[in-house]
Protein backbone atom coordinates (compact mmCIF):
# COMPACT_ATOMS: atom_id res chain seq x y z
CA UNK A 1 0.00 0.00 0.00
CA UNK A 2 2.81 2.35 0.88
CA UNK A 3 4.40 1.95 -2.55
CA UNK A 4 1.07 2.96 -4.00
CA UNK A 5 1.05 6.17 -2.00
CA UNK A 6 4.69 6.90 -2.77
CA UNK A 7 3.96 6.48 -6.47
CA UNK A 8 1.20 9.09 -6.20
CA UNK A 9 3.47 11.48 -4.33
CA UNK A 10 6.25 10.99 -6.90
CA UNK A 11 3.76 11.78 -9.66
CA UNK A 12 2.73 14.99 -7.92
CA UNK A 13 6.32 16.09 -7.39
CA UNK A 14 7.16 15.15 -10.97
CA UNK A 15 4.19 17.12 -12.29
CA UNK A 16 5.21 20.21 -10.35
CA UNK A 17 8.86 19.99 -11.46
CA UNK A 18 7.99 19.30 -15.11
CA UNK A 19 5.35 22.01 -15.01
CA UNK A 20 7.74 24.54 -13.58
CA UNK A 21 10.52 23.72 -16.08
CA UNK A 22 8.13 23.78 -19.06
CA UNK A 23 6.57 26.99 -17.81
CA UNK A 24 9.97 28.65 -17.49
CA UNK A 25 10.86 27.54 -21.02
CA UNK A 26 7.58 28.84 -22.41
CA UNK A 27 7.94 32.28 -20.83
CA UNK A 28 10.66 33.09 -23.38
CA UNK A 29 8.36 32.12 -26.25
CA UNK A 30 6.37 35.01 -27.77
CA UNK A 31 3.40 32.81 -28.63
CA UNK A 32 3.03 31.89 -24.97
CA UNK A 33 3.31 35.48 -23.87
CA UNK A 34 0.28 36.33 -26.00
CA UNK A 35 -1.72 33.43 -24.66
CA UNK A 36 -5.30 34.44 -23.71
CA UNK A 37 -4.63 37.99 -25.00
CA UNK A 38 -7.01 37.57 -27.92
CA UNK A 39 -9.87 36.49 -25.70
CA UNK A 40 -9.37 39.52 -23.49
CA UNK A 41 -9.81 41.76 -26.54
CA UNK A 42 -12.99 39.91 -27.52
CA UNK A 43 -14.44 40.35 -24.06
CA UNK A 44 -13.67 44.07 -24.16
CA UNK A 45 -15.51 44.59 -27.44
CA UNK A 46 -18.38 42.56 -26.07
CA UNK A 47 -18.80 44.89 -23.13
CA UNK A 48 -18.78 47.90 -25.45
CA UNK A 49 -21.80 46.52 -27.26
CA UNK A 50 -23.96 46.58 -24.16
CA UNK A 51 -27.47 47.99 -24.43
CA UNK A 52 -27.71 51.73 -24.03
CA UNK A 53 -30.55 54.16 -24.28
CA UNK A 54 -32.81 54.37 -27.27
CA UNK A 55 -34.43 57.65 -28.15
CA UNK A 56 -37.95 57.52 -29.41
CA UNK A 57 -39.07 60.93 -30.41
CA UNK A 58 -42.75 61.67 -30.18
CA UNK A 59 -43.96 64.90 -31.66
CA UNK A 60 -47.34 66.13 -30.58
CA UNK A 61 -49.22 68.62 -32.69
CA UNK A 62 -51.91 70.66 -31.14
CA UNK A 63 -54.52 72.44 -33.22
CA UNK A 64 -52.68 75.66 -32.59
CA UNK A 65 -49.59 74.15 -34.24
CA UNK A 66 -47.79 74.11 -30.93
CA UNK A 67 -45.04 71.43 -31.10
CA UNK A 68 -43.88 69.60 -28.04
CA UNK A 69 -41.20 66.89 -28.00
CA UNK A 70 -41.36 63.93 -25.64
CA UNK A 71 -38.31 61.72 -25.29
CA UNK A 72 -38.79 58.17 -24.00
CA UNK A 73 -35.89 55.91 -23.06
CA UNK A 74 -35.81 52.18 -23.83
CA UNK A 75 -32.80 49.79 -24.12
CA UNK A 76 -31.06 49.41 -27.47
CA UNK A 77 -27.45 48.87 -28.59
CA UNK A 78 -24.97 51.70 -29.03
CA UNK A 79 -24.51 50.67 -32.65
CA UNK A 80 -28.19 50.97 -33.43
CA UNK A 81 -28.33 54.28 -31.63
CA UNK A 82 -25.56 55.66 -33.83
CA UNK A 83 -27.31 54.48 -36.97
CA UNK A 84 -30.60 55.93 -35.85
CA UNK A 85 -29.10 59.30 -35.10
CA UNK A 86 -27.81 59.56 -38.67
CA UNK A 87 -31.21 58.87 -40.23
CA UNK A 88 -33.24 60.92 -37.81
CA UNK A 89 -36.00 62.80 -39.59
CA UNK A 90 -39.18 64.13 -38.14
CA UNK A 91 -42.23 63.93 -40.33
CA UNK A 92 -44.96 65.92 -38.82
CA UNK A 93 -48.46 65.15 -39.89
CA UNK A 94 -50.54 68.19 -40.16
CA UNK A 95 -54.08 67.81 -38.89
CA UNK A 96 -56.70 68.35 -41.55
CA UNK A 97 -58.95 70.27 -39.33
CA UNK A 98 -58.34 71.42 -35.85
CA UNK A 99 -61.60 69.93 -34.65
CA UNK A 100 -60.91 66.52 -36.23
CA UNK A 101 -57.57 65.78 -34.63
CA UNK A 102 -56.56 67.29 -31.37
CA UNK A 103 -53.05 65.90 -31.28
CA UNK A 104 -50.93 63.57 -33.39
CA UNK A 105 -48.01 61.46 -32.22
CA UNK A 106 -45.37 60.54 -34.73
CA UNK A 107 -42.73 58.01 -33.90
CA UNK A 108 -39.51 57.96 -35.86
CA UNK A 109 -38.58 54.98 -37.99
CA UNK A 110 -36.16 53.07 -35.82
CA UNK A 111 -34.64 49.62 -35.98
CA UNK A 112 -33.50 48.39 -32.62
CA UNK A 113 -31.16 45.40 -32.28
CA UNK A 114 -31.64 43.64 -29.02
CA UNK A 115 -29.13 41.09 -27.79
CA UNK A 116 -31.00 38.27 -26.21
CA UNK A 117 -28.93 35.74 -24.27
CA UNK A 118 -30.01 32.21 -24.88
CA UNK A 119 -29.28 29.65 -22.17
CA UNK A 120 -27.81 26.54 -23.72
CA UNK A 121 -26.36 23.39 -22.18
CA UNK A 122 -23.16 24.25 -24.09
CA UNK A 123 -22.73 27.28 -21.84
CA UNK A 124 -21.86 24.85 -19.06
CA UNK A 125 -18.18 25.09 -19.87
CA UNK A 126 -14.91 26.61 -18.70
CA UNK A 127 -14.41 28.14 -22.13
CA UNK A 128 -15.19 31.75 -22.99
CA UNK A 129 -18.91 32.16 -23.45
CA UNK A 130 -18.67 33.80 -26.83
CA UNK A 131 -21.03 35.43 -29.29
CA UNK A 132 -22.26 32.19 -30.79
CA UNK A 133 -24.66 31.77 -27.87
CA UNK A 134 -26.08 35.26 -28.22
CA UNK A 135 -29.14 35.42 -30.33
CA UNK A 136 -29.67 38.68 -32.20
CA UNK A 137 -33.21 39.79 -32.48
CA UNK A 138 -34.15 42.64 -34.86
CA UNK A 139 -37.18 44.58 -33.75
CA UNK A 140 -38.46 47.22 -36.17
CA UNK A 141 -40.14 50.06 -34.37
CA UNK A 142 -42.28 51.58 -37.04
CA UNK A 143 -45.53 52.50 -35.47
CA UNK A 144 -47.71 55.46 -36.08
CA UNK A 145 -50.15 56.43 -33.42
CA UNK A 146 -53.14 58.58 -34.09
CA UNK A 147 -55.05 59.93 -31.23
CA UNK B 1 -40.98 10.50 23.56
CA UNK B 2 -41.85 12.23 20.34
CA UNK B 3 -45.09 11.76 18.52
CA UNK B 4 -44.78 9.44 15.51
CA UNK B 5 -46.48 12.03 13.31
CA UNK B 6 -43.88 14.63 14.25
CA UNK B 7 -41.13 12.11 13.49
CA UNK B 8 -42.63 11.38 10.07
CA UNK B 9 -42.90 15.09 9.36
CA UNK B 10 -39.28 15.64 10.40
CA UNK B 11 -38.16 12.78 8.17
CA UNK B 12 -40.07 14.08 5.17
CA UNK B 13 -38.72 17.62 5.69
CA UNK B 14 -35.17 16.20 5.92
CA UNK B 15 -35.79 14.16 2.76
CA UNK B 16 -37.11 17.23 0.95
CA UNK B 17 -34.05 19.31 1.84
CA UNK B 18 -31.64 16.54 0.92
CA UNK B 19 -33.37 16.27 -2.46
CA UNK B 20 -33.18 20.04 -2.85
CA UNK B 21 -29.43 19.66 -2.55
CA UNK B 22 -28.79 16.38 -4.37
CA UNK B 23 -31.07 16.76 -7.40
CA UNK B 24 -29.28 19.89 -8.78
CA UNK B 25 -25.90 18.41 -7.80
CA UNK B 26 -26.64 15.22 -9.74
CA UNK B 27 -28.16 17.09 -12.68
CA UNK B 28 -25.24 19.49 -13.05
CA UNK B 29 -22.73 16.68 -12.59
CA UNK B 30 -24.36 14.67 -15.36
CA UNK B 31 -24.45 17.77 -17.57
CA UNK B 32 -20.73 18.26 -17.02
CA UNK B 33 -20.04 14.65 -17.99
CA UNK B 34 -22.30 15.01 -21.03
CA UNK B 35 -20.42 18.14 -22.14
CA UNK B 36 -17.05 16.44 -21.60
CA UNK B 37 -17.82 13.52 -23.90
CA UNK B 38 -17.44 15.43 -27.23
CA UNK B 39 -13.81 16.24 -26.28
CA UNK B 40 -12.97 12.58 -26.74
CA UNK B 41 -13.49 12.95 -30.48
CA UNK B 42 -10.01 14.60 -30.15
CA UNK B 43 -11.17 17.36 -32.44
CA UNK B 44 -9.63 20.79 -31.90
CA UNK B 45 -12.85 22.59 -32.75
CA UNK B 46 -13.70 23.59 -29.19
CA UNK B 47 -13.36 27.16 -27.98
CA UNK B 48 -11.55 25.95 -24.85
CA UNK B 49 -8.88 24.25 -27.01
CA UNK B 50 -8.78 27.04 -29.60
CA UNK B 51 -7.90 29.73 -27.08
CA UNK B 52 -5.09 27.47 -25.81
CA UNK B 53 -3.97 26.28 -29.25
CA UNK B 54 -0.32 27.09 -28.47
CA UNK B 55 -0.43 24.97 -25.34
CA UNK B 56 -2.02 22.07 -27.14
CA UNK B 57 1.01 21.83 -29.40
CA UNK B 58 2.91 20.56 -26.38
CA UNK B 59 2.51 16.81 -26.21
CA UNK B 60 2.60 16.65 -22.42
CA UNK B 61 -0.03 19.37 -22.01
CA UNK B 62 -2.21 17.73 -24.64
CA UNK B 63 -2.00 14.36 -22.90
CA UNK B 64 -2.52 15.95 -19.47
CA UNK B 65 -5.66 17.69 -20.67
CA UNK B 66 -7.33 14.53 -21.95
CA UNK B 67 -6.28 12.53 -18.89
CA UNK B 68 -7.54 15.31 -16.62
CA UNK B 69 -10.98 15.61 -18.22
CA UNK B 70 -11.36 11.84 -18.20
CA UNK B 71 -10.34 11.72 -14.53
CA UNK B 72 -12.61 14.63 -13.63
CA UNK B 73 -15.68 13.16 -15.31
CA UNK B 74 -14.95 9.74 -13.83
CA UNK B 75 -14.48 11.13 -10.31
CA UNK B 76 -17.69 13.12 -10.42
CA UNK B 77 -19.62 10.11 -11.67
CA UNK B 78 -18.21 7.70 -9.06
CA UNK B 79 -18.54 10.23 -6.24
CA UNK B 80 -22.26 10.46 -6.92
CA UNK B 81 -22.56 6.74 -6.17
CA UNK B 82 -20.36 7.03 -3.08
CA UNK B 83 -22.72 9.26 -1.16
CA UNK B 84 -25.88 7.25 -1.88
CA UNK B 85 -27.22 5.99 1.45
CA UNK B 86 -28.66 2.89 -0.19
CA UNK B 87 -25.25 1.81 -1.49
CA UNK B 88 -23.51 2.71 1.77
CA UNK B 89 -25.87 0.49 3.75
CA UNK B 90 -26.89 -2.33 1.45
CA UNK B 91 -24.24 -2.64 -1.24
CA UNK B 92 -21.02 -1.90 0.59
CA UNK B 93 -18.93 -3.75 -2.01
CA UNK B 94 -19.97 -1.25 -4.68
CA UNK B 95 -18.94 1.57 -2.34
CA UNK B 96 -15.56 -0.03 -1.66
CA UNK B 97 -14.74 -0.73 -5.30
CA UNK B 98 -15.92 2.58 -6.69
CA UNK B 99 -14.03 4.24 -3.83
CA UNK B 100 -10.85 2.45 -4.83
CA UNK B 101 -11.33 3.55 -8.41
CA UNK B 102 -12.00 7.15 -7.27
CA UNK B 103 -8.84 7.22 -5.13
CA UNK B 104 -6.73 5.71 -7.90
CA UNK B 105 -8.04 8.18 -10.49
CA UNK B 106 -7.49 11.20 -8.22
CA UNK B 107 -4.03 10.26 -6.95
CA UNK B 108 -2.56 9.03 -10.20
CA UNK B 109 -4.44 10.90 -12.91
CA UNK B 110 -6.59 13.86 -11.86
CA UNK B 111 -4.42 15.66 -9.33
CA UNK B 112 -0.98 15.33 -11.04
CA UNK B 113 -2.33 16.39 -14.44
CA UNK B 114 -4.24 19.25 -12.82
CA UNK B 115 -1.08 20.39 -11.09
CA UNK B 116 0.90 20.28 -14.33
CA UNK B 117 -1.74 22.24 -16.24
CA UNK B 118 -2.14 24.83 -13.48
CA UNK B 119 1.09 26.54 -14.56
CA UNK B 120 -0.67 27.82 -17.67
CA UNK B 121 -4.09 28.46 -16.17
CA UNK B 122 -6.07 31.46 -17.32
CA UNK B 123 -5.92 34.54 -15.15
CA UNK B 124 -3.27 36.18 -13.05
CA UNK B 125 -0.67 34.58 -10.77
CA UNK B 126 -3.30 34.30 -8.02
CA UNK B 127 -5.55 32.14 -10.19
CA UNK B 128 -2.63 29.90 -11.14
CA UNK B 129 -1.72 29.54 -7.50
CA UNK B 130 -5.35 28.70 -6.74
CA UNK B 131 -5.34 25.94 -9.37
CA UNK B 132 -2.13 24.57 -7.84
CA UNK B 133 -3.68 24.68 -4.40
CA UNK B 134 -6.75 22.86 -5.70
CA UNK B 135 -4.67 20.05 -7.18
CA UNK B 136 -2.58 19.64 -4.01
CA UNK B 137 -5.59 19.91 -1.68
CA UNK B 138 -7.52 17.38 -3.77
CA UNK B 139 -4.58 14.99 -3.58
CA UNK B 140 -4.07 15.41 0.19
CA UNK B 141 -7.74 15.12 1.14
CA UNK B 142 -8.18 11.98 -0.98
CA UNK B 143 -5.00 10.49 0.44
CA UNK B 144 -6.17 11.20 3.99
CA UNK B 145 -9.55 9.68 3.16
CA UNK B 146 -7.79 6.51 2.09
CA UNK B 147 -5.39 6.26 5.03
CA UNK B 148 -8.13 6.90 7.61
CA UNK B 149 -10.37 4.12 6.26
CA UNK B 150 -7.39 1.77 6.23
CA UNK B 151 -7.07 2.56 9.96
CA UNK B 152 -10.83 1.86 10.31
CA UNK B 153 -11.53 5.45 11.32
CA UNK B 154 -14.85 5.84 9.53
CA UNK B 155 -15.73 9.28 10.87
CA UNK B 156 -12.46 10.84 9.76
CA UNK B 157 -12.74 8.99 6.43
CA UNK B 158 -16.16 10.57 5.82
CA UNK B 159 -14.87 14.03 6.67
CA UNK B 160 -11.84 13.78 4.37
CA UNK B 161 -13.94 12.38 1.56
CA UNK B 162 -16.43 15.23 1.87
CA UNK B 163 -13.50 17.64 1.46
CA UNK B 164 -12.19 15.68 -1.51
CA UNK B 165 -15.60 15.64 -3.16
CA UNK B 166 -15.94 19.39 -2.57
CA UNK B 167 -12.73 19.91 -4.53
CA UNK B 168 -13.90 17.67 -7.36
CA UNK B 169 -17.18 19.57 -7.48
CA UNK B 170 -15.47 22.93 -8.07
CA UNK B 171 -15.60 21.98 -11.76
CA UNK B 172 -19.39 21.92 -11.53
CA UNK B 173 -19.95 24.94 -9.28
CA UNK B 174 -17.52 27.02 -11.33
CA UNK B 175 -19.69 26.52 -14.39
CA UNK B 176 -22.85 27.46 -12.52
CA UNK B 177 -21.34 30.75 -11.32
CA UNK B 178 -19.81 31.31 -14.76
CA UNK B 179 -23.24 31.18 -16.42
CA UNK B 180 -24.80 33.28 -13.69
CA UNK B 181 -22.26 36.10 -14.06
CA UNK B 182 -22.39 35.78 -17.83
CA UNK B 183 -26.13 36.47 -17.71
CA UNK B 184 -25.33 39.47 -15.53
CA UNK B 185 -23.22 40.84 -18.42
CA UNK B 186 -19.86 40.54 -16.72
CA UNK B 187 -16.88 40.50 -19.04
CA UNK B 188 -15.33 37.09 -19.50
CA UNK B 189 -12.02 37.49 -17.67
CA UNK B 190 -13.52 38.97 -14.50
CA UNK B 191 -16.30 36.45 -14.65
CA UNK B 192 -13.76 33.63 -14.97
CA UNK B 193 -11.63 34.81 -12.06
CA UNK B 194 -14.46 35.53 -9.66
CA UNK B 195 -16.32 32.31 -10.52
CA UNK B 196 -13.13 30.40 -9.82
CA UNK B 197 -12.54 31.96 -6.41
CA UNK B 198 -16.15 31.66 -5.33
CA UNK B 199 -16.38 28.05 -6.45
CA UNK B 200 -13.24 26.98 -4.58
CA UNK B 201 -13.80 28.94 -1.38
CA UNK B 202 -17.55 28.37 -1.45
CA UNK B 203 -17.18 24.61 -1.84
CA UNK B 204 -14.63 24.47 0.96
CA UNK B 205 -16.94 26.39 3.27
CA UNK B 206 -19.92 24.20 2.38
CA UNK B 207 -17.84 21.08 3.03
CA UNK B 208 -16.70 22.43 6.42
CA UNK B 209 -20.29 23.28 7.29
CA UNK B 210 -21.40 19.70 6.54
CA UNK B 211 -18.50 18.33 8.56
CA UNK B 212 -19.30 20.66 11.46
CA UNK B 213 -22.95 19.59 11.44
CA UNK B 214 -22.00 15.91 11.41
CA UNK B 215 -19.43 16.40 14.16
CA UNK B 216 -21.96 18.25 16.30
CA UNK B 217 -24.35 15.32 16.09
CA UNK B 218 -21.49 12.94 16.86
CA UNK B 219 -20.25 14.97 19.86
CA UNK B 220 -23.78 15.12 21.27
CA UNK B 221 -23.69 11.34 21.70
CA UNK B 222 -20.98 11.76 24.36
CA UNK B 223 -23.15 14.04 26.48
CA UNK B 224 -26.29 11.93 26.38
Amino acid sequence: MKTFLYAGAVLMVGASIYGFIDYKKSTHNKAFQNLYKETEAVSETKTNAQPTDEKTVVATLTPDAKKTMVVKTEPVTAEAKKRNNEKMTINLIEPKTSAEIKSTEVKLKTTAIKKKKKISTKLFSRAALDERYIEKEIIPVDTLKHQ
Amino acid sequence: MQNSRILTLQQSVRFFFSMLFWVPVAAFSLLLIYNTLPYFSFSKDFSFIQERSVLFQQKLYNASFYIHIFAGAFCIATALIQFLRFILKRARKIHIWSGRVYVFVVLFLGAPTGLYMSFWAKGSFAERALFMFMAIFWFITTLNGLTTILKKNVLAHKNWMIRSYAMAMTAVTFRVYHIFFYLMDWDHLHNYEISLWISVLGNMLIAEYFIFRRSKAYLKTFHS
